[in-house]
């Protein structure tokens, strides 16, 4: 594992990565002022966590992070080490996308322990906290794993996610239904909002868990052995 | 018998401009220069070689094996590239280690030890790669490279950055690691590196393989071109009007004090100078050629591969 052991040093030695804090910390923030202003109720739930944490935050996290494991190594041109390894680079497509997985859930440690919190404090059960944090999770992974593809397909990488994510997870995909199974974050949402009795129209996840759970599963494996597959066939510098 | 590292017809192009046109050869055991001016294409030969990047055409081997699909055939080398890049926060002993690590040595941290202690950089070997020197970050990189113990070595410009001890200390271990059996290939764009250092040199111009064989085989392949001479004398113009006339003069320029001649008859015009000397009423205080050095004879493959002499 020297390409994660490599990777995740490198993230967190980052100042950007370090400024993800301040997106992350959003979450903490309105969990807070849900407790304090006594506005806890099931759609509080849903709102922080579906639509803040799981369509905004960690995607944008697992994007920073994920463009970040590709695109230093190729300015820097430490690629060229990984490129002559052993390593097939299948695997060390794969390493980065779980150096970027792990480096998201450490950045995105202050949010998930919120939303533990504010799930102990609404009563809805273990079950559903953990599905919180098993969907922030995999969300997070299949965006980092996406996003490493993206970054070997595209040079401007960051700027593509960050349209993607507010362009199209963040508007179309939650206005327009039909628009819903091709959205990652619905499929997301579909697990941590799926236990939740009582949401409002609009918030209730039309999509099942256990599907969005193989979908997403599905995308981080197809995404991985896209990457592989690019990095294999692509010149490096 | 399977060359080491073998180019067959390899070409490679970025849209309109070929970076590497047509070249084949095959490296052994031993040091071979590999000579070219910037853009001839030697960077892009040491990427295909490395297989960092994919040949439009041809096929590059490494002991038989394509280096872009076989591990084995990248375990087999190791790579000193050109830009300085180092992973954050990791000492000169942690960099080699991962190196170590990523090509699946047994034991990474004792390889690392020895692989520093060949660029003598085991009193610095905990530092941070971040504050060294080029010259120390250059001979991190050589060990990084040597660290797997490669039967192929490729190094690009490895003697940028690095003072004259440096200098001979990178020299002295490519010579050792040449006569250990390594195929140690090398880039540079000076002449004199490559003289003392190649045993073969390979030299590319535009992409194009011109010329290859030992230093001293290159200046036998040159022995037909035409060669400037410089005549040191009291009279210059007049000598100059003495000897215009002879055929083989392809050149012919006065300066104060020395006329300087370009001939593709060089013993025939050594034989009548004296004549003409003695004619114009000039004496002949020195005469010398001026493109005896590997320099020149690169000038001139340069020139013939643009086209500009035929």
């Amino acid at each position: 594992m020297t390409v994660t052991t490599l990777t995740v040093r490198a993230l967190l030695l980052r100042r950007r990565s370090l400024a993800l804090l301040i997106p992350v910390a959003s979450v903490p923030f309105f969990v807070a002022l849900a407790v304090i202003r006594g506005d806890v109720t099931p759609d509080t739930q849903a709102i922080i966590v579906g639509r803040l944490l799981v369509s905004t935050v960690a995607p944008l996290v697992a994007l920073v992070l994920a463009a970040t494991a590709i695109g230093d190594e190729r300015e820097s041109g430490t690629i060229v080490y990984l490129a002559t390894a052993r390593l097939s680079r299948i695997r060390v497509a794969a390493e980065k996308a779980l150096a970027a997985v792990l480096c998201a859930l450490v950045i995105l440690s202050p949010a998930l322990l919120a939303i533990a919190y504010l799930g102990f404090h609404l009563g809805v059960g273990t079950d559903n906290i953990l599905r919180g944090l098993a969907g922030t999770a995999l969300v997070g992974a299949t965006y980092a794993a996406v996003f490493v593809a993206v970054g070997l397909l595209l040079k401007r990488a960051l700027i593509a996610g960050i349209v993607y994510i507010l362009i199209w997870e963040g508007s179309i995909a939650t206005v327009a239904p039909s628009a819903e199974r091709f959205s990652l974050t619905a499929w997301g949402r579909a697990i941590t909002d799926g236990g939740l009795f009582g949401l409002e129209d609009g918030l209730e996840p039309t999509l099942t868990a256990a599907t969005g759970a193989v979908v997403l599963v599905i995308v981080t494996v197809l995404a991985t052995a896209l990457a592989g597959w690019r990095l294999a066939r692509m010149d490096l510098p | 018998m399977t060359a080491l590292l073998e180019f067959d017809r390899v070409s490679k192009w970025f849209r309109d401009t070929v970076a590497v046109g047509d070249v084949s050869f095959a490296i052994e055991p031993g040091v071979t220069g590999l000579l070219g001016h910037n853009g001839a294409g030697k960077s892009t030969a040491i990427r295909l070689a490395a297989g960092l990047a994919n040949p439009d055409e041809g096929t590059v081997r490494i002991a038989g094996l394509d280096p872009r699909r076989s591990g084995e055939a990248r375990a087999m080398l190791g790579l000193v590239p050109d830009g300085d890049g180092v992973w954050p926060g990791l000492s000169a002993r942690g960099f080699v280690e991962a190196c170590a690590r990523l090509r699946g040595v047994d034991d990474p941290r004792g390889a690392a030890t020895d692989a520093l202690a060949a660029v003598d950089l085991t009193d610095v070997a905990d530092r941070d790669v971040k504050g060294f020197s080029q010259g120390m970050r250059q001979r991190v990189k050589i060990a990084q490279a040597l660290v797997h113990r490669p039967r192929v070595l490729i190094l690009d410009e490895p003697l940028n950055g690095l003072d004259p001890q440096q200098r001979e200390s990178v020299i002295a271990l490519l010579h050792r690691l040449g006569a250990e059996g390594v195929a140690t290939v090398f880039s540079s764009h000076v002449l004199g590196e490559v003289e003392r250092v190649a045993d073969r040199v390979l030299v590319l111009v535009n992409g194009r393989l011109v010329a290859e064989g030992s230093p001293p085989a290159l200046r036998a392949l040159m022995e037909e071109r035409p060669r400037c001479i410089r005549v040191e004398t009291d009279r210059p113009r007049a000598l100059a009007a003495a000897v215009a006339g002879f055929d083989g003069i392809d050149r012919l320029e006065v300066e104060a004090d020395a006329l300087v001649l370009e001939t593709s008859a060089p013993e025939a015009l050594a034989l009548r100078l004296p004549a003409c000397a003695r004619d114009a009423g000039a004496d002949l205080i020195a005469i010398e050629p001026t493109d005896e050095d590997l320099e020149s004879v690169y000038a001139y493959l340069t020139e013939r591969a643009r086209g500009v002499r035929r």
